[in-house]
């Protein structure tokens, strides 16, 4: 039995397995940090959330995401999420924000609006 | 800069010549790859390289110099240079987007100009498209938009040891350090302001950073060291290391091996002033040791005082960076690939073909010289990538203050200096030679520790009947046979 299963994430209850989040005119896609992407496909959301596992991986990811060479890729707002923990600096300063519960994104739509104003 | 190919296309044979010479003369990047007589023939030599500039005649027996225009695909970054005694195609020509529209006859002032526009502009195209303008366009897209400066983060897996985030990520670990000339580059350009935020100190061989630091052996540069505290009695002022005050039966004990006396206390009647290396190795005893510095990443082992010592700085975009930022300045930075103009055997090979060219049609002698550093090497070793860099440069520089205006030098290699003496013989030659490479061992002798350069000089009066390969690889085999000799 794994220790996950003796606790109930309440904050993110429900939202386990959901991918594509919709706040006011804003869409976000939530990836795995492990996960094969085509990053074209990207570029039909206004953010990524990057949900963290390991620090490679999400190094990886990011890298990828912004050493793309279309500028609707790289420049896309990035968002890292795990449930607890902390962040390496570097890996921090890489992205426009981190979070740890995915019920409430307003403070992500609120930070997008703002560079996507600034694009 | 990367060299520039170019096309004569011109079916006048004795214009021909002029063309081709002008061409060889007028910049050092410039790179003929032939010349065409029709309109079928440039077509084909078009399609098979990869041409920079056509110097374009209008009139050919097989069509006009705009029908091969409309033929050709040109790229973004084609120069054409039309040539033409027709004065009413000049319109025309313009909106065809011609760089320049030369009506012959012209002179060789307004044959130059015409070469420089072409090349600024493919400078301008090369440049802005290279990987440093795209990966700092980046870097100030990012900052601008989110409002935020470019920092330096400290990072235990970076090459420098710490990171630009908003940079350092376009490129792999190899070439991390390329973050630090991008951003003094920006800076010099005005694109960024920078502020002071630590030193660095990274190996000059691979810029790494993460290094290894100890004391060495002066003489036999071994780290197999021993150290001994000195001892100073002060009643006597005896002073010697601490194993000659201790007894073999009690080590708690010292006394003094000159005045026998006890010593007490620390700072009653002895103090310990310094401490004694002794190399395990040669046995050497010293007291100034080198410090060196390994680097766990490509084995170089340097001594601290030839590390690359870089200031790391946070960057804030100026207007005109936020303004190449949104794309509406064309970013475009300067001091990369310096070397490429300095180290180029095939222009050398150009000029000496020129010079070939002129004298069979006059009466003069020419020579043809080769400065080798044989134990540059030794130096380069010890100054990395970067300093060999600036050595170069420097010599370079150097050299050329001393040549009169009509000789040339260049380098063929990283230790050998190529030289050109117009209409002198070997003797005139020679004596030039020996004022510079003396030059040259007084600054190195100078600047690098009383290092002793040793140099070999090779001469040879130019022979209209040899090629220019001939003459370059008689200079360089007799650098052979002294070494074979040696």
């Amino acid at each position: 039995m794994a220790i996950d299963d003796f606790f109930v994430d309440e904050d993110n209850e429900g939202l386990e397995d959901k991918r594509i989040f919709e706040i006011g005119d804003m869409k976000f896609i939530r990836i795995k940090d492990q996960e094969p992407l085509t990053f074209d496909s990207l570029k039909n959301f206004d953010g990524v959330i990057i949900e963290y596992t390991r620090y490679t991986f999400t190094l990886e990811m990011i890298k990828n995401i912004r050493s793309h060479n279309e500028e609707q890729v790289y420049l896309l707002p990035l968002f890292l999420y795990k449930s607890y923990g902390e962040y390496s600096d570097a890996l921090s300063e890489m992205v426009d924000g981190t979070l740890e519960r995915l019920n409430d994104l307003n403070s992500i739509a609120e930070t997008t609006s703002i560079i996507k104003s600034r694009i | 800069m990367k060299k520039i190919n170019c096309l004569i296309v011109e079916d006048d044979s004795a214009f021909q010549k002029v063309a081709s010479l002008m061409v060889e003369k007028a910049d050092r990047r410039l790179n003929p790859i032939g010349v065409a007589s029709t309109g079928k023939e440039a077509r084909e030599m078009f399609n098979r390289y990869e041409i920079d500039i056509i110097f374009l005649d209008l009139h050919m027996p097989d069509m006009t110099g705009f029908e091969l225009l409309d033929e050709i695909e040109l790229k973004e970054d084609t120069q054409v240079i039309l040539m033409t005694g027709d004065e009413d195609a000049a319109i025309k020509a313009f909106e065809y987007g011609v760089t320049d529209y030369l009506l012959k006859p012209f002179s060789g002032i307004r044959f130059r100009k015409a070469i420089s526009r072409a090349i600024e502009s493919i400078k301008k195209e090369t440049q802005s498209g290279s990987t440093e303008n795209i990966f700092l366009r980046k870097a100030l897209q990012l900052s601008h938009t989110r409002n935020k400066e470019i920092t330096p983060i400290p990072s235990r897996s970076s090459k420098l040891g710490y990171t630009y985030p908003l940079l350092s990520i376009n490129l792999d670990y190899e070439n991390e350090h390329t973050a630090l000339d991008i951003l003094e580059s920006a800076d010099r350009e005005g694109l960024v302001t920078g502020e002071f935020v630590d030193y660095i100190y990274s190996c000059n061989n691979c810029y790494n950073s993460l290094l290894h630091f100890r004391e060495s052996c002066p003489k036999c540069q071994s780290t197999y060291l021993e150290i001994e505290e000195l001892v100073h009695h002060f009643p006597c002022a005896y002073v010697g290391p601490v194993s000659d005050f201790t007894k073999e039966d009690s080590n708690e004990i010292m006394e003094c091996p000159k005045c026998k006396r006890i010593l007490k206390h620390i700072g009653v009647n002895f103090d310990k002033p310094s401490v004694m290396y002794s190399c395990k190795k040669c046995d050497h005893e010293f007291q100034d040791p080198h410090i060196k510095a390994k680097c766990h990443d490509c084995g170089a082992d340097t001594r601290v005082e030839r590390l690359v010592k870089r200031q790391l700085k946070k960057y804030k975009l100026t207007k005109l960076g936020r303004d190449a930022a949104a794309g509406k300045y064309s970013i475009n930075l300067k001091g990369f690939d310096e070397l490429n103009d300095i180290i180029n055997k095939d222009y050398f090979l150009r000029l000496l073909k020129n010079e070939i060219g002129r004298k069979k049609v006059a009466n003069f002698d020419s020579t043809v010289a080769a400065l080798q550093f044989a134990n540059l090497i030794d130096l380069y070793q010890g100054i990395g990538e970067r300093g060999q860099k600036e050595l170069i440069i420097e010599l370079f520089e150097l050299v050329n203050q001393e040549l009169q205006s009509s000789d040339a030098v260049i380098f063929g290699d990283r230790i050998t200096m190529l030289f050109l003496f117009t209409e002198q013989e070997v003797e005139d030659a020679q004596k030039m030679l020996n004022s510079i490479s003396e030059r040259i061992i007084e600054l190195i002798k100078d600047n690098f520790d009383g290092f002793e350069l040793t140099t070999e000089e090779a001469l040879m009066l130019i022979e209209e009947q040899k090629t220019p390969s001939f003459h370059l690889k008689q200079l360089m085999n007799s650098f052979e046979q002294v070494q074979q000799n040696g």
